[in-house]
């Protein structure tokens, strides 16, 4: 059974917080309304990231995920016609329910697969933050160089992407302009 | 009689005079208990351990310094909003509020009193729960900013590791919440403004998060009650050591809270409030609480992070530190407001080329000249006197670069004879308007 | 492709920056505004119907609300018409007691323009206070000469209503003594302000020729570099006798216009000491009849207002009252020119071009 301590009352609320805004950014009709819920839900992952401690992850999680990509998300609901209040009766509704209840599946598949057994919670009772960053960054510089070095000209090669796009729709453009001119 | 009356405009000085001497000498006898105000919290920790579990004392302990930072806050928001009035009436030429209570001290309290009994109108139009949420919401990440500010010596009240990260991370979750108050008034003012802040603190972000690096990578830490004991250890102001970088985070943080003269956001003479126009009653009221609250957040990230927090060359020993953090916050949110009584505002692509063509190449240079200083530093030995001689080298690249920079751009300043006006020779020089003289 | 759709947006009636109840409809496209459509009327007063119903002498107050930041000029404007419509000769003294009013309104009225001009590109209001502080005092000047602020209704035909009091002289003195160092401490704040340049360099461009074609007068036209001022050219109240020069623009942006009006307040107080020095004795009124019947006949005369040429047409019929009166408003002529300033420009660029045209709304709508 499940024990009645501090830790597992902080951690059943911030989860059902966080599934509750997960189930609901499904089930609202606003698409604005469910990136709220959205944002929600990051906000309780990073809770649930500093139940594990990983107050660097938390962090990021909240800056990265509810900062930045929520920004993106935003952008891109902008640009969808008829966000606004209604896409109840959008045409892909049972597309939609086949590919979650098919991810839902594998995700139950994977979970039972796997042994979490060292992710139990049992010796995570007590937060320890201690020096979560100098051994990320020890990590990151020295076990995992390569994945790192490769992220970031990853990374580097999406802004020269994004830039090149961007010049080359301004060129077009300025072709358009000369052409009207010239008419 | 006559001569008493004609002294009662002085009366009220003089009640004012007498109730700061009498405040001083009070302050002196209590400056021992209110030296350190952490030692409450540690007595109620201490109380509670004994009675209940550690969970429980904890619990209670930190709620004893929550309320104290919340009441400051309280308290900032409206002194605050007086000290704002009366000094941009006083660099107006003007006397500002001074009806209510002595010297108008109690306007901020009649002005809630004003906007709480107003009523709140919600458009027709809008999605009411975000509508509903956003002026609610905004004030979550302004109180929680305050958390890892380090008072005094042992006066931080969340004191983690990561303080930057999570200043820096909190902060930023109100750009969507801005977002949703703009677009859920479904108001093309406010869509306006929230796309405006939007793209913004966007980009703003990156040479705030460049400036903040440059702290990090000199301290060696991303805690600020480190970075502030790492200036005192060292004895150099962050600010004197590295003054792009605090020019850089003052810069941008006024893009980022919206404070003249980057208040394109809420551009009173553009798009009227920006994404608050459709806000009255309180929730407008939250949301300029916000933004003032912002303002002295700033000026206690910059105290903490460039002006060495709550030391002041001894005067902590004497003086309660707390004071002193607060006297130089009060200083740079005066700063804020000077700012906003003289400079008219940026447009936004200006705003935004400034961003990505000056402060983010600038802050980049900076950042890789401060990495080999501090390469040098840590390989040295005798550190302090290189750190002074890197200050003045930092201080001679910082107005270097300004003026580098405007080269570049061509941003001459303008010189006192183009200003010399030209006068017409000659009435009716254009060829269409030669000939006619006048009408009769 | 993604499909790029503009949206409407109000600004006005009631807006902080369009001087009034004045209303644009623009058509933007994220920032850029596409179309503009500028509404005028809603505080139409039926002004020139209305004067048809009174006698001459008391159609001068509804030019006070015409032109209500520039009372002095509009009455001003009235009179002269009038006078000359029925020949009537108004005495020295009057003439050059009008001309101290109307370039001390000329003051006042710069004042009120370049102060909001800089409060529309974001300051927060300060310059428009400082320059509030020389308008006020000219204001009192009024006040005591005429008891009225802003209407003044001062200007008479045949003469101005009342003499000034005696502490009227050594008061505008001390004001014509500390105006210039003032207008240098105004140049001081902004004309060399970064800020201030970049917001209204190069914004809103009226070349000369665009200006003669849409008739523009007053700073506006001036501010293109085109040298046209009423008072030289086409003198009225012995303007000729007076010595002063017209200041000109280089390339007639915002910031131009800005610097003309800045600089024709140093021109107004060089008219106003020669006119003091110049003060003959003698009445400041000629009697003319209650009810003035002029002979049959119509007149244009126009007059340089604080923000153009302001003109009157009067038509007599040779009753009491005018058969007709119409106003060319200089605000209406010069803001025709908006909308081609507008188009294209982002939408705070086309705030600050509407601030330095200077529009009253009270004369564009009548």
């Amino acid at each position: 059974m499940i024990e009645f301590s501090t830790y597992n009352v902080i951690f059943f609320s911030i989860s059902s917080f966080t599934l509750i805004s997960a189930i609901s950014v499904g089930l609202v009709n606003s698409l604005m309304r469910s990136l709220f819920f959205l944002i929600l839900t990051f906000i309780g992952v990073a809770g649930l990231f500093i139940l594990l401690s990983a107050d660097f992850i938390a962090i990021a999680q909240l800056l990265i995920y509810a900062g930045s990509i929520s920004i993106l998300l935003l952008f891109a609901v902008m640009l969808t016609p008829e966000s606004s209040t209604n896409n109840g009766n959008s045409k892909y509704f049972l597309p939609g329910i086949l590919i979650g209840i098919i991810f839902t599946y594998l995700m139950v598949a994977l979970v039972t697969i796997f042994q979490f057994n060292q992710l139990s919670g049992i010796h995570l009772k007590k937060l320890d933050f201690d020096n979560t960053i100098a051994s990320i960054g020890e990590l990151l510089l020295g076990k995992y160089i390569i994945a790192f070095e490769l992220a970031s000209i990853l990374l580097l090669f999406a802004l020269i992407g994004a830039i090149s796009i961007v010049r080359s729709n301004e060129s077009d453009f300025l072709i358009s302009l000369n052409n009207k001119d010239k008419k | 009689m006559s001569l008493i009356f004609s002294f009662i405009p002085y009366i009220k000085r003089l009640i004012v005079l007498i109730l700061i001497l009498f405040g001083l000498a009070v302050g002196f006898i209590l400056s021992k208990a209110l030296f350190d105000l952490s030692i409450y919290s540690n007595a109620v920790f201490d109380f509670m351990i004994d009675k209940s579990s550690y969970n429980v004392a904890y619990f209670s302990s930190s709620l004893i310094g929550a309320l104290g930072i919340i009441s400051f806050i309280g308290l900032v928001l409206l002194v605050g909003s007086w000290v704002e009035r009366r000094m941009i009436a006083k660099f107006q030429i003007r006397v500002g509020p001074n009806r209510v209570g002595i010297f108008g001290l109690l306007q901020p309290i009649a002005d809630a009193i004003k906007l709480m009994q107003k009523e709140v109108l919600v458009p027709a139009v809008a999605d009411k729960l975000l509508f509903f949420i956003a002026p609610v919401a905004i004030f979550i990440p302004a109180i929680l900013a305050w958390a890892p500010i380090p008072w005094g010596p042992n006066m931080t009240y969340l004191n983690i590791n990561i303080g930057i990260l999570y200043i820096f991370a909190v902060s930023s979750l109100t750009v969507p919440i801005i977002f949703f108050a703009g677009w859920s008034s479904m108001n093309h003012y406010a869509l306006l403004g929230s796309m405006r802040t939007v793209a913004m603190m966007v980009s703003y972000e990156i040479p705030i998060s460049l400036s903040l690096l440059s702290v990090v990578i000199i301290t060696g830490t991303l805690n600020l009650t480190e970075i502030v004991l790492w200036q005192s250890s060292n004895s150099i102001w962050l600010g004197l050591l590295i003054p792009f970088s605090l020019f850089t985070f003052f810069f941008s943080s006024t893009a980022e809270i919206n404070r003249t003269p980057n208040d394109i956001a809420e551009a009173e003479s553009e798009i009227v409030a920006g994404y608050h126009i459709e806000y009255s009653g309180m929730k407008a009221g939250l949301f300029m609480a916000v933004e003032l609250g912002n303002a002295v957040l700033l000026g206690a990230l910059v105290t903490s992070l460039f002006l060495n927090g709550w030391f002041l060359f001894g005067l902590e020993n004497y003086i309660p530190p707390y004071i002193i953090f607060i006297a130089k916050t009060v200083a740079i949110y005066i700063v804020l407001i000077w700012l906003r009584a003289t400079l008219p505002r940026f447009r936004l692509d200006q705003l935004m080329n400034f961003a990505w063509k000056m402060l983010i190449p600038v802050s980049i240079i900076n950042f890789f000249m401060i990495a080999i200083e501090t390469t040098i530093i840590t390989n040295l030995d005798s550190s302090k006197y290189i750190i002074y001689l890197f200050a003045i080298i930092n201080i001679a690249v910082f107005v270097g670069l300004i003026i580098l920079w405007s080269k570049i751009f061509k941003i001459d300043k303008f010189s006192p004879e183009k200003i010399a006006p030209i006068f017409a020779q000659k009435i009716g020089g254009i060829k269409a308007m030669e000939g006619t003289k006048s009408v009769d | 492709m993604t499909v790029q759709e503009n949206y409407e947006l109000n600004i006005g009636p009631q807006h902080p920056s369009t001087h009034g109840v004045f209303r644009i409809k623009v058509s933007m496209n994220g920032e850029t505004i596409e179309d503009l459509d500028m509404i005028v009327g809603y505080l139409h007063r039926s002004m020139e119907k209305l004067s048809e119903e009174r006698t001459y002498t008391q159609n001068i107050p509804f030019t006070d609300r015409a032109d209500y930041l520039a009372a002095m000029s509009n009455n001003l404007g009235y009179c002269l018409a009038i006078e000359k419509l029925a020949n009537v000769i108004p005495p020295q003294r009057a003439t050059v007691l009008r001309v101290i009013f109307a370039e001390l309104q000329r003051i006042a009225s710069h004042a009120m323009a370049n102060g909001t001009l800089v409060s529309d590109a974001g300051a927060w209001q300060t310059p428009l206070l400082y320059m509030f502080r020389e308008r006020e005092k000219i204001l009192d000047l009024f006040e005591m000469t005429c008891g009225a602020r802003l209407t003044t209704n001062y200007m008479r035909i045949g003469g101005v209503a009342f003499e000034p009091p005696a502490e009227f002289y050594p008061l505008l003195n001390d004001l014509l003594g500390e105006l210039p160092d003032k207008i240098d401490e105004y140049m001081d704040l902004l004309s060399t302000n970064e800020i201030f340049i970049a917001r209204t360099k190069n914004v809103g461009i009226i070349n000369p020729k665009d200006a003669i074609n849409a008739s523009l007068s007053g700073p506006a036209l001036r501010g293109s570099g085109v040298p046209w001022d009423l008072r030289k050219a086409d003198p009225y109240c012995d303007y000729d006798n007076y010595d002063f020069d017209v200041p000109l623009g280089l390339i007639g942006d915002s910031y131009d216009r800005f610097m003309v009006r800045m600089f024709e307040v140093k021109e107004s107080v060089k008219i106003i000491k020669q006119a003091l020095n110049n003060l003959p004795l003698g009445m400041h009124k000629t009697q003319i009849p209650l009810a003035l019947r002029p002979e049959p006949g119509q007149l244009y005369f126009r007059t340089e207002g604080p923000r153009g040429e302001l003109g009157y047409f009067v038509v007599s019929d040779g009753g009491p009252a005018p058969y007709r009166l119409h106003i060319r408003p200089p605000s209406l002529i010069n803001l025709s020119l908006l909308k081609q300033l507008a188009i294209g420009s982002s939408l705070p660029d086309a705030i600050v071009t509407l601030g330095s045209i200077d529009i009253v709304v009270g004369e564009i709508d009548r």
